[in-house]
């Protein structure tokens, strides 16, 4: 046996999933299902545009979602806690740039005991004023141990020198801001934006036979739904490039590096996201190895394209020994001009694209990752045929287009780069 | 339950696989029974800094990642302080490249100085990252070193410090490997859209002529029953305080073991928990409060973790956590508040078993403590938990002399 010779690989050219589909409810409501599980479990996903986009005030969509759990009309807020825990369910809800996440985790024989207790927060939730005044302490807690992370100091002011810093988007979270908000602030909020409309994200994956249809069609069937919500916003990007912060850590420096960039509905998006997966969007990617594997200078280093509306943006992220700060930013700047300047060879895109097609395998392998991957298609009035578009994206991608793609949209003089610490 | 065929290749390499229907993609997983229990006090983080070291390069392979990329898999690896275990999930149909690449890398390393040096610079910046240049990095240092006198989990697996981690030569790695990493020391798992009996084949191919070593023996020492109550108070630069209490519990294959975890879910795992319903929601002490197991193979630690509120003293919460806990050895826990921790862990096992990546990592666990009767079982066991056995176990956990106890205190706030 020759050890040096690789065992031969396929892969697939197209990729299947026949357990998705889409019911209507009574009221209108889109569900979205996931079935083909092994086990007795069910997630529900839901999207509220109820997110920073939607706020009155400062951090009102974070608090709001930290407290619509403390008590309904029916229910206080250890009731609720000792039910949902009772009957082994999970729930969570998160409030993110323009959209507020509800996760509902439980076996499906517990579906009967625990959606009623779901449509009660999202109907009868009162966000009683002593329970308010808890959260926002725990609130103001967390958020000054994040302030004294260099990541999450550099990842703050990205934020505000790409959207803007009056931007919802972009403004620096404060605890003072959370202070202002008055206990009315959070119902109208709850009240206007808790709101599903026909073409809200609502996803249910797991083991979902006809009793748990009927279920779902009795709870959320029973919501009453409002217009359709078309959410826009717009960057305000910082023309200063360069923003150094202090910190009391500095063994280690945060950096972030990057810029406005393509948008998900593009024609050159999927070419972008194989580009930007060269570049630093995987293990074996350019900055890893140049900098982790090769130099040492850091623990990991990853850039991503986040898709925000009709935006988005990339960003580098990384953290270093802060005597490496500058060799990092000539090294990033090194790597970018190198796809500007030279021809990726055969081997390694070919060896990109099957780690891309495999991941996107990975994307839809089970309901719990295919809930996920579907969230995100949905989000932007996308299914999940993307994927094969994707994946023959892929396969067909030529190494003088992704050159041109990194001429065109990578511009390391024109990159916000913060660094903290 | 999950039918499961194990094997013993001739080198002594035990082989798991659970086929499974409905994945075209499949986990491979090789767990080596060494952690950082396994170090020598003077030279910790050893265990975790060579297993950056594993994906360096093998005997006929430069590229570890390369290669299973060119499969379209990815993988990773994590140490702790029992094992150190690597995994690598890709399609079904590129399977013996996993196989190819883990082989490989049990047969013999491409040991190089270079590679070596560089881990070392990575993983010490992973060190500054978690540990040293992070709010509250330092506590695991602080409260292993109280909870364990003579057990090697005195130290977290990361290590003590950087130097013992900047000191690691490559003789050192060389010897370390022969001794841990070879084939009777090692748990093959293999779960997903496979068959058993095309497999097993390709496996032995590419395994069975990997030399075994001499069998490594379990690690002598043990810790001390614990009887008197620790203490310690630190002051550090941190926006709020935090109070951690540990107290010794049992080995994770003992009877009393899930009885354990029960309890610990009773008093702090959700906003019903017995703690947070009396020190969050009645008394308004802290802002959150959990109460978890260490988990490890010997010797577990039952952990409680407070961020008191504003203005109360470490003092005041530590007299408060006692007072909880004092009452829940005396009086029965309600069938109630017991069947609400089974649902729990039922719902926690079968989202659990959803993925071949932790169906993979669970069956070479559950072998590696010699336990294959809990791998898919698990819930039998918390079935049998009863009031009274809670009652019993938990008397004997929480005796003050038992206790281990962190002020780690802000001196923003002072």
């Amino acid at each position: 046996m020759n050890r040096q010779i690789p065992p031969s690989i396929t892969l697939p050219k197209k990729l299947s999933f026949s357990h998705v589909h889409k019911e209507t409810l009574s009221n209108g409501l889109s569900l979205h299902i996931i079935e083909g599980t092994s086990q007795n479990i069910f997630q529900l996903n839901i999207l509220f545009p109820a997110g920073r986009l939607y706020e009155s005030k400062r951090m009102l969509a974070g608090l709001c979602a930290n407290a619509i759990l403390k008590g309904t009309k029916k229910n206080t807020a250890a009731q609720l806690a000792e039910s949902f825990d009772f009957h082994g369910a999970t729930i969570k809800f998160q409030a993110n740039m323009y959209t507020a996440q509800l996760s509902l985790f439980c076996l499906s024989e517990k579906l009967g005991l625990v959606l009623p207790l779901l449509i009660d927060v999202l109907q009868n939730a009162i966000f009683p004023l002593e329970e308010l005044r808890k959260i926002k302490v725990k609130s103001k807690q967390k958020l000054a141990v994040q302030w004294e992370k260099n990541s999450y100091i550099a990842s703050q002011y990205f934020n505000q020198a790409i959207f803007g810093e009056n931007k919802p988007f972009g403004y620096l979270s404060s605890a003072q801001d959370i202070d202002k908000i008055s206990q009315n602030d959070v119902i109208n909020h709850y009240k206007n934006h808790y709101r599903l409309s026909a073409n809200s994200v609502v996803i249910a994956a797991g083991k979902i036979g006809l009793s748990e249809m009927k279920l779902l069609q009795d709870n959320l069937g029973q919501l009453s739904l409002k217009d359709k919500v078309s959410p826009s916003c717009s960057f305000q990007t910082s023309p200063k490039t360069l923003i150094e912060l202090e910190s009391k850590n500095s063994l280690q420096s945060a950096i972030r590096v990057g810029m406005p960039f393509v948008n998900i509905h593009d024609t050159d998006f999927d070419d972008a996201q194989i580009l930007n997966t060269i570049l630093g969007g995987y293990f074996g990617s350019r900055l890893m190895s140049n900098i982790r594997e090769e130099k040492g200078f850091t623990y990991g280093i990853y850039s991503f394209i986040n898709p925000i509306l009709n935006h988005s943006y990339f960003c580098i992220s990384t953290e270093v020994g802060a005597q490496f700060k500058k060799d990092t930013l000539k090294e990033i700047e090194f790597e970018i001009n190198r796809l500007h300047n030279e021809r990726i060879s055969d081997e390694e895109l070919s060896m990109v694209k099957n780690y891309m097609v495999g991941q996107l395998m990975k994307s839809v392998d089970g309901p719990l990752s295919m809930i996920g991957t579907l969230k995100n298609f949905l989000i932007f009035d996308l299914d999940l045929e993307v994927i094969n578009k994707q994946l023959s994206n892929i396969h067909a991608v030529e190494a003088d287009r992704l050159q041109e793609l990194a001429q065109q949209y990578l511009d390391f003089n024109k990159m916000i780069k913060v660094t903290a610490g | 339950m999950a039918k499961v065929e194990e094997f013993i290749l001739k080198n002594g390499l035990t082989v798991l696989i659970e086929e499974l229907d409905n994945t075209p993609m499949v986990t491979v997983n090789v767990l080596y029974k060494v952690g950082s229990k396994n170090e020598h006090e003077t030279k910790t983080g050893f265990a975790h800094l060579f297993e950056h070291f594993m994906f360096e390069g093998s005997k006929n392979i430069p590229h570890f990642d390369s290669a299973l990329q060119i499969a379209g898999g990815d993988n990773n690896a994590f140490t702790s302080v029992d094992l150190t275990n690597y995994y690598e999930t890709l399609p079904t149909c590129n399977i013996e490249t996993a196989f190819w690449l883990e082989s490989d890398r049990m047969l013999e390393l491409d040991f190089n100085q270079e590679s070596l040096n560089t881990q070392i610079s990575v993983v010490c910046e992973e060190f500054k990252q978690n540990y040293l240049n992070k709010p509250y990095g330092d506590v695991w240092h602080l409260l292993m070193d109280m909870c364990y006198k003579t057990h090697p989990y005195k130290w977290p697996t990361i290590g003590k410090n950087l130097s013992h981690i900047q000191a690691i030569t490559l003789q050192e790695t060389k010897d370390f490997f022969y001794k841990y990493y070879r084939p009777n020391n090692a748990i093959l798992s293999v779960v997903g859209g496979i068959k058993a009996n095309t497999i097993l084949p390709l496996i032995e191919k590419w395994f069975e002529e990997i030399p075994p070593g001499t069998e490594v023996l379990p690690i002598e020492q043990v810790e001390s029953p614990q009887n008197e109550a620790r203490f310690n108070e630190v002051e550090r630069d941190v926006p709020s305080s935090i109070l951690y209490k540990a107290y010794h519990s049992c080995d994770r294959t003992h009877p009393d073991y899930y009885p354990t975890d029960v309890i610990s879910e009773l008093l702090g795992t959700g906003d019903s928990s017995r703690l947070a319903v009396k020190l969050v929601d009645e008394l308004d002490l802290c802002t959150e409060i959990d109460c978890y197991l260490s988990g490890t193979d010997d010797n577990n630690l039952v952990i409680i973790e407070a961020k008191p509120n504003d203005g109360v003293s470490l003092a005041h919460l530590d007299a408060a956590i006692k007072a909880v806990l004092k009452s829940f050895c005396e009086k029965p826990v309600l069938e109630k508040e017991l069947e609400k921790v089974i649902n729990k862990a039922c719902n926690y096992l079968a989202f659990t078993n959803e993925s071949h990546y932790t169906k993979a990592f669970n069956l070479a666990y559950f072998k590696s403590i010699d336990s294959m009767h809990l791998y898919d079982n698990e819930q039998a066991f918390y079935l049998t938990v009863t009031s009274d056995v809670i009652q019993k176990v938990a008397i004997d956990i929480f005796r003050e002399n038992n206790s281990s106890t962190l002020f780690y205190k802000s001196s923003q706030h002072e």
